[in-house]
């Protein structure tokens, strides 16, 4: 463990490397726990700033619809006005369309991107994990093994393969990410069910005479979750790269809707005259993706009750 | 008496923390002679330790020096500039071995090569001569066959070992004095007993003053000449060992004493161990530190520090009490 | 060592016999019927399934497999379905290329990142600290394909300093030289996000490192602060920096991906990127098996360097030979 105060983790360097695990000993009860950890995260001011930053951007694209002042696929002036001309507050791009227009809607797929594959993998790997974690013996060999393989791909290029099979679209990102994320959330859980399946209480409560399954949802799960949550927030900004990346390649998103890497790949073609096409989107997927690694240090420290008093 | 060699006079070493001032020396002065072992007694948190690191201006943030003077041969070495006290005082005329030697050596370098640096560093040697000096400092501290030994990595010595190759490297360059910080805590019992047999024999052959930190006073019996003792940052009771251990009068040193298991005790003798924790010193309550554990305690103990008042010789004492009636206060 | 290296190679060889299997299968799924291809989409279906004969198409998965395998291991990597020649005879130029750009970004990544790391770590807390770490926070997790377009528009479209895209100049180029100016844009933009996560691990140990006992010993001594910084903290620091430098070593030979698609830089990345478009599955299957091999190798020699770094394995070893 590095000194007291943890490097702030970047997110890819997560994706690639292993994570560390805090387990708490212990389950807290729900509600209360939670509003302490609420108390907790919100003593740090950069994560509070990211994730009210995240929840303002989530907001107005989920209300993209009926706040984006145009259809986001509708030429509506001449091509490539400038920001702040013709009425257009961020300009239009390359084919003259309304780029905030484009940037509300496009928010809905990539914050989709990020999020959604993530939980999906997170929900994966807490049963392969804790499958192999708790139960051990030869499901924990066998899915070793098999991580193992997955291990000698790198992720970007595990994801770009898969999506590469399917035919391209948002579902085909996400199944992608999804696949190539699962194996190192699981091998996170795994080891988080193995420190705690080692802890005390578990032994008292099999002594209690309590069955497997009431032992892992009711005492593993909850302890492993916590860690298992804030690695995969931690990474959902990777995602939004990732799925941006692909995007940006065409093996993602298609025409007529369009995320922000397709939106930098439109702004290729008018790079020189219009560069906003291309800057806008890229700032925007630099700035949620940093949110995202904030709001997951903030979760780290919030549900470490080791770090939660200090 | 001779001239003192090291001079501390009014020390204040503070470090600013989020929850406060912790002033862990406050207005300590004591005088090393030459030659001399002065022995500093006090409990984890007394302030014994950073008093030694201020000595080498080692403290680092949010610790700071804040006061005082430290006068080493006719210089104040507050006064220095950092790369003076790297050039000319630390490891080369003060040297210092710490607590724990199973972390004090780089675990990726030879040991013989963490002795022959203090060499290069200080005395203009070539390669091949420090590392003639670091054999010979090797077999000096009692490491067995030093010429095999110089390439052999940490991990291949014992605890006790690691601290004789420290202390080796402590006195490369012969320094006028040897702080040494708890140098037997982590170590067993019996190698206890070997280290400050050769601290004491280094000390006697090559004349070296003294500084030795210790939370142990069987320790103090064995080896030192002087002894000051400190209580939540402050000196409480100096003067020379055998004034103190016969008639100690700071009631902190009484108390020390009396938890302590004599061999001379009749066995169904109780010990006595000072009731109550030595206070964290920050946002310190006005008057004498000591006074909520002391049998003693007065009035006047709770509005005003004693101040450390001579005695005969070098004897100086911070108690009201002693200040009050000469006489030793537990008669 | 010795032994420790052998058992790493060992334990290596299962992760590539899984990897070809991976690369195998995932790949065989994939869609788009190689026999149509390759027979143009005016073939009957008499001449696909003649062809789907002569590659051995419609024999059971574990055959396809093993002679797909064998072919391997003598070099047969099969027939590109879009240049229509064997695909190992221009792969290995292009993993060629695409190393010189992996390599020179990850050199680039550490020289910059172990710089930076190190003075923001001796000067930890300072206004310097602050700003740098900030901005390695912003760098670490921008775009590969933005960044590359950002440079390309500030250097190559705005200053016009160096070229945009290719390896070589069209006219009168190959020189050393000219590749080495095509090299500086994309080199640089895939060194900047992995000399940014450097730079933070490399002061996150350095900082943990100058906390150590050992330290305050060499200072103690009368060390210069400089030979402890450069000698005692540095070396210690080292086996988790070279393992972050290795780990982004292996994934700037995934991350040039976009960059060579960005510059179109003639590499790996590049023809995978066509590839795929293509459904040209020969050439896929080689290059995502040159990636994984490469990746492979990368951790294991991170693995050997720092078991090698580490005088308690590299010493242990060579003292029960010696006495």
């Amino acid at each position: 463990m590095k000194g007291h105060s943890p490097d702030r983790a970047i997110v890819p360097a997560d994706a690639r490397g292993s994570a560390s695990v805090g387990v708490t000993s212990g389950t807290r009860s729900g509600l209360r726990g939670l509003a302490g950890a609420w108390r907790a995260y919100r003593r740090d001011r950069s994560s509070l700033i990211a994730l009210v930053f995240l929840l303002m951007v989530a907001g107005a694209s989920l209300l993209a619809p009926a706040i984006a002042p145009h259809d986001p696929s509708d030429a509506v002036t001449f091509r490539h006005a400038a920001p702040m001309s013709e009425g257009l507050v961020l300009g239009a791009d390359g084919d003259g369309r309304d780029v905030l227009s484009r940037l509300l809607w496009g928010g809905r797929i990539s914050l989709m991107v990020a999020v959604l594959p993530t939980l999906l993998a997170l929900a994966l790997s807490l049963v392969i994990g804790i499958a192999a974690g708790y139960f051990g013996r030869w499901s924990d060999h066998v899915a070793m093994r098999i991580l193992d393989m997955v291990f000698a791909f790198p992720l970007v290029l595990l994801a770009i393969v898969i999506a590469s099979m399917l035919s391209p679209g948002i579902l085909t990102v996400t199944v992608a990410i999804m696949v190539a994320l699962t194996p190192y959330i699981t091998r996170l859980v795994r080891t988080a069910t193995q420190s705690v399946k080692g802890l005390p209480f578990i032994e008292a409560a099999h002594a209690a005479g309590a069955g497997e399954l009431a032992i892992v949802t009711r005492y593993v799960l909850p302890n492993v979750l916590a860690p298992a949550l804030v690695y995969a927030t931690t990474l959902m900004g990777f995602m939004m790269v990732v799925g941006a990346g692909l995007s940006f390649l065409g093996l993602g998103t298609q025409p007529p809707d369009a995320d922000w890497g397709v939106m930098v790949a439109d702004g290729r073609a008018v790079l020189r005259k219009a560069p906003h096409v291309t800057i806008i989107p890229g700032v925007m997927i630099i700035l949620v993706s940093l949110s995202f690694a904030f709001v997951g240090d903030g979760l780290r420290d919030a549900l470490d009750p080791r770090r939660r008093h200090r | 008496m001779s001239e003192p060699l090291l001079c501390v006079e009014g020390l204040r070493t503070s470090f600013h923390l989020e929850g406060g001032v912790l002033r862990a020396v406050n207005d300590v002065s004591f005088a090393l002679e030459p030659g001399r072992v002065l022995g500093i007694v006090g409990e984890s948190g007394s302030g014994k330790s950073v008093t030694a690191l201020s000595i080498l201006r080692l403290v680092d943030p949010p610790g700071r020096i804040e006061g005082g003077r430290i006068r080493f041969r006719g210089r104040d070495l507050l006064d220095l500039s950092e790369a003076e006290m790297e050039r000319e005082i630390r490891g080369d005329r003060i040297g210092m071995i710490f607590q724990d030697p199973m972390t004090s050596l780089n675990p990726v370098f030879p040991v013989g090569v963490q002795i022959a640096e203090v060499v290069e560093a200080h005395q203009n040697a070539t390669r091949e001569e420090s590392r003639r000096r670091a054999i010979e400092l090797l077999g000096l501290v009692g490491i067995p066959h030093p010429e095999d030994r110089f390439s052999d990595y940490p991990h291949h010595f014992s605890g006790g070992m690691r601290q004789r190759v420290l202390i080796a490297a402590a006195i490369a360059s012969q320094p006028d004095i040897l702080i040494a910080d708890e140098p037997t805590t982590a170590l067993d019992v019996t190698i206890q007993a070997q280290i400050l047999g050769l601290l004491g024999d280094l000390q006697r052959r090559f004349g070296t003053a003294m500084v030795l930190i210790t939370h142990d006073l069987g320790v103090i019996a064995t080896m030192a000449d002087d002894v000051m003792v400190m209580y939540a940052g402050r000196a409480v009771e100096q003067g020379s060992a055998q004034d103190v251990f016969e008639r100690p009068r700071h009631p902190y040193t009484q108390g020390l004493f009396d938890s302590l298991i004599r061999l001379d005790d009749s066995p169904h003798s109780e010990l006595r161990p000072i009731p109550g924790n030595p206070p964290v010193p920050i946002d310190l309550p006005p008057g004498c530190s000591f006074r909520p554990r002391c049998r003693h305690a007065m009035d006047i103990c709770g509005l005003e520090v004693p101040s450390l008042l001579p005695g005969a010789g070098r004897r100086r004492v911070a108690c009201h009490l002693a200040s009050a009636q000469p006489a030793s206060p537990a008669a | 060592m010795g032994w420790f290296i052998a058992g790493r190679l060992l334990a290596a060889i299962p992760v590539l016999f899984g990897v070809s299997v991976v690369v195998f299968t995932l790949l065989h799924f994939a869609p788009g019927d190689v026999a149509s291809v390759l027979a143009g989409p005016m073939a009957s279906e008499a001449i696909k399934e003649a062809i789907r004969e002569s590659l051995g198409l419609n024999r059971p998965l574990p055959v396809q497999f093993l002679k797909w395998l064998g072919n391997l291991l003598h070099g047969d990597f099969g027939t590109s379905l879009v240049y229509k020649r064997p695909v190992a005879e221009f792969i290995f130029e292009k993993f060629f290329n695409t190393a010189l750009m992996a390599v020179s970004g990850a050199l680039l990544a550490c020289m910059i990142g172990i710089t930076i790391g190190i003075f923001a770590a001796s000067k930890a807390h300072s206004l310097f600290d602050r700003v740098t770490m900030a901005v390695t926070m912003v760098v670490g997790s921008t775009p590969l394909f933005w960044l590359g377009l950002i440079l390309v528009l500030l250097f190559a479209l705005t200053w016009r300093v160096f070229p945009a895209t290719g390896m070589t100049s069209p006219v009168g180029g190959g020189g050393f030289l000219d590749v080495v100016r095509h090299l500086v844009l994309p080199a640089v933009a895939a060194a900047m996000p992995s000399a940014a996560i450097i730079s933070r691990t490399a002061r996150a140990c350095m900082i943990e490192t100058l906390g150590q006992n050992y330290i305050r010993v060499a200072r103690a001594k009368g060390l210069r602060r400089n030979l402890i910084l450069r000698k005692h903290a540095f070396r210690n620091a080292l086996p988790p920096i070279a393992t972050v430098c290795g780990l982004e070593l292996a994934f700037l030979l995934t991350g040039v991906f976009f960059v060579e698609v960005v510059f179109a830089w003639p590499g790996l990345g590049n023809a995978l990127y066509y590839a795929i478009i293509a459904h040209d599955i020969p050439t896929v299957q080689a290059a995502v098996l040159l990636i994984a091999l490469s990746f492979v190798v990368i951790n294991l020699a991170v693995d050997v360097l720092n078991a090698w770094l580490d005088p308690r394995i590299r010493v242990s070893t060579a003292r029960q030979g010696g006495r």
